[in-house]
């Protein structure tokens, strides 16, 4: 093989640890640019499985308990846990776990992959097992629209060898469409319990209509944003049926736990993870890791390991004050977010930093898509912060969403905004809501400041 | 005072935060005392636009764009044509624009037809128009800048009848080509900004609504806002993007 690509991002490693920069992408991006095929020639040499986790949101959080179950069965696993999920950051994490002889130390390989780089890596990496979380509207201004992407995904998954496993989400209708007429082993995965909290259609909902005759889609039930058990009464398509469901889900403060069934089993699974959403992503890490016939007491031993990565629903203190960190990248995510916080019941002081960074999406309209109003008439705010280089835009939303304008102050530097938002605070629990570059500038704040993330 | 905002095909055409084009109208109705109540126009309703004083058509994906067409075209084009003529307030966006026109020429070289209500046609493009834009309109001896998002690939052209809402200062507009962005004809108007265009753009707004007011009521003024945010938000982009 090639060893100037292996050299090149080696070297870029070192520089990049020499100036104290994170380097999760760029190494892969110049090695890529001498060797076109780097990816595959390191890849081939991951012994075992291969699991490749894709869609709109959840995939982080899926992929990395998929990761840490492998590790508490005892596989070396190579995994883009830092959420690098381009060409680039795949390409960055595989040199990082070579040799300089393009070497790899590990026998098993979890990637995240960004749903527009599926079809440039997918048949590289050659997984056993696919995973699909969901498809929303997320950056559109990058990649065109939704139908363009899920198109290339599908003919990118029909190039897998037949016998690699497709696992789908079998409540997100444009996610389980990907499996018709699909020559590999498909498994659905969804929820079998009624699991609605009252929360009406968010506008970011979408997708109602059925891909085969154009009929609408009804929902018998909605859990979480578009995904619910849905059939078109036109020509009778409906969710497929499950083979992974969950069923006695229960969420507390402390975590969620419920029943999978699974053939004529039913296994109890525990997450120390909150959030309704959560369900979906431990659900699908649990059921990707009884395709590959991991013992259930590995799998969840490697749930109670997970320690979720920097700016998921973060607990940390701001100047000794209470705070919260959660991404928000898109309307789905800010949307449940929101619905979080309102579950907390406690008056909150918000720092909401947006960023418009080709890796956000240049595009900001989304932030209309997102029920705050709803929000806001519902949860005591006593002073909100907008930050970053669209400071100017969301404050501009909060106040077309009834927040009154005094209350409201623009800081475009995250880090002063950072500094200031605990000295206005007393009672009130602090919500850090970055988006995707704003977490990276929220986390070395935090980091400069030497609190332990 | 009231007036009635026809929201057309708001689960359909739910695309870059359009709604916020819907909200703002609302909100800047209901600061100056003007009653504002926002009725849905789906596939199954029926309207022949009287009732409604200002309109709103959106843009969505293809397969979304492609049932509002046909609802459109096959439906409501007489009705809508005769309104628009009428003096009746409408925005539309993108999509919604493109469809008020007389075609849209796709690139294998079939014609869907638009409702003709704009003499203006779409030629679809090989390059999507994905940027910030800066605009300078001068609307009824008003001359202000407006910014927005653009993300297209048709490219607009105007013909006689038509003026352009304004002069392109930063990113593409209409085609790319000509140097303009969106059309006015009588008090329909149409454009290629999301954004959403109305929150931060409160000159345009307001041009809409006294529009509206004035069809329905005769003469009358609007309450000046305290606008301090909206023109953070437009300078910020204009102060990123524009040399001075
Ligand atoms: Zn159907």
């Amino acid at each position: 093989m090639d060893l100037l690509g292996i050299l090149v991002g080696k070297f870029v490693i070192l520089g990049c640890k020499l100036t104290g920069k994170n380097g999760t992408s760029l190494p892969g991006k110049l090695a890529l640019k001498v060797d076109a095929d780097i990816i595959k020639n390191i890849v081939k040499d991951v012994k075992n499985e291969k699991i490749v986790v894709t869609g709109t949101n959840g995939k982080t959080t899926t992929s990395g308990l998929i990761a840490e179950i492998l590790k508490s069965s005892g596989k070396k696993v190579v995994h883009n846990r830092e959420g690098a999920n381009m060409l680039s950051g795949i390409a960055t994490v595989l040199i990082k776990n070579s040799d300089i002889f393009g070497n790899i130390s590990c026998d098993t390989g979890v990637f995240e992959v960004d749903e527009a780089n599926m079809p440039l890596v997918l048949n590289d990496i050659n997984p056993k097992v696919v995973v699909v979380t969901n498809f929303f509207r997320d950056q559109l201004d990058r990649y065109g629209e939704l139908d363009t992407t899920i198109k290339k995904v599908k003919e990118s998954l029909s190039k897998l060898p037949k016998d690699s496993m497709l696992l789908l989400n079998a409540d997100e209708p444009f996610t389980a469409s990907l499996g018709d007429d699909l020559n590999l082993n498909v498994f659905y995965y969804g929820i079998l319990d009624k699991l609605n909290y009252g929360y009406s259609l968010s506008p970011a909902f979408e997708q109602k209509y059925c891909p085969i005759c154009g009929g609408k889609y009804v929902y018998k039930d909605v859990f979480y944003g578009q995904l619910g058990d849905y059939y078109c009464p036109k020509c009778g398509k409906s969710r497929p049926k499950l083979d992974f469901g969950a069923l006695d889900i229960k969420l507390t403060e402390d975590g969620i736990s419920f029943k999978l069934k699974f053939k004529d089993k039913l296994i109890s699974v525990k997450s120390h993870l909150t959030g309704a959403y959560n369900v979906y992503n431990v659900m699908a890490s649990v059921a990707a890791n009884v395709l590959l016939e991991i013992p259930f007491s590995n799998i969840q031993m490697g749930l109670n390991n997970y320690t979720p990565i920097a700016g998921r629903l973060q607990k940390t203190y701001l100047k000794g004050k209470k705070a919260i960190i959660n991404l928000i990248k898109n309307p789905i995510g800010f949307d449940s977010t929101l619905n979080m916080l309102r579950e907390i019941n406690k008056p909150l002081n918000l720092l909401i930093a947006i960023n418009d960074n080709y890796a956000d999406g240049r595009d900001v309209s989304w932030l209309w898509d997102v029920d705050i109003e709803n929000f806001v008439s519902h949860t005591k705010i006593n002073h909100v912060v907008t930050s970053g280089l669209r400071a100017e835009d969301m404050a501009l939303r909060l106040k077309y969403a009834g927040i009154d304008q005094k209350k409201i102050k623009i800081m475009k530097s995250i880090d002063e905004a950072l500094e200031y938002i605990p000295t206005i605070t007393n009672e009130e629990l602090i919500a850090v809501l970055p988006n995707y570059t704003s977490l990276h500038e929220v986390n070395n704040y935090l980091k400069s400041r030497g609190v332990k993330q | 005072m009231k007036l009635v905002i026809g929201h057309m095909y708001p689960e359909l055409l739910n695309l870059y935060g359009d709604r916020g084009n819907i909200i703002t109208l609302k909100r800047r109705c209901e600061w100056r005392g003007i009653e504002a109540e926002v009725k849905a126009i789906t596939v199954d309703t029926n309207t022949n636009f009287k009732d409604i004083d200002i309109l709103f058509l959106g843009g969505g994906s293809d397969r979304e764009q492609k049932i509002v067409s046909d609802d459109l075209t096959l439906k409501r084009a007489k009705n809508l044509k005769s309104a628009i003529e009428d003096g009746l307030t409408l925005l539309s966006i993108c999509g919604g624009y493109q469809l008020l026109g007389m075609y849209y020429l796709s690139s294998d070289g079939s014609k869907l037809p638009g409702i003709g209500a704009l003499e203006i046609y779409t030629v679809a493009g090989n390059k999507r128009m994905i940027d910030n834009i800066i605009i300078e309109s001068s609307i009824d001896g008003k001359i202000f800048k407006m910014v927005g998002f653009e993300n297209h690939s048709g490219k607009t052209f105007l013909q006689k009848n038509v003026k352009p809402l304004g002069k392109v200062i930063y990113g593409n507009g209409n085609n790319g080509e000509d140097g303009m962005e969106g059309a006015i004809y009588k008090n329909t108007f149409g454009t290629y900004l999301h954004g959403p265009v109305l929150p931060k753009n409160p000159e345009f707004t307001d041009i809409l609504i006294k529009k509206a007011l004035e069809r329905k009521y005769g003469n009358c003024n609007l309450t000046p806002l305290d606008d301090s945010f909206e023109h953070l938000t437009q300078d910020a982009i204009i102060n990123r993007f524009v040399k001075k």
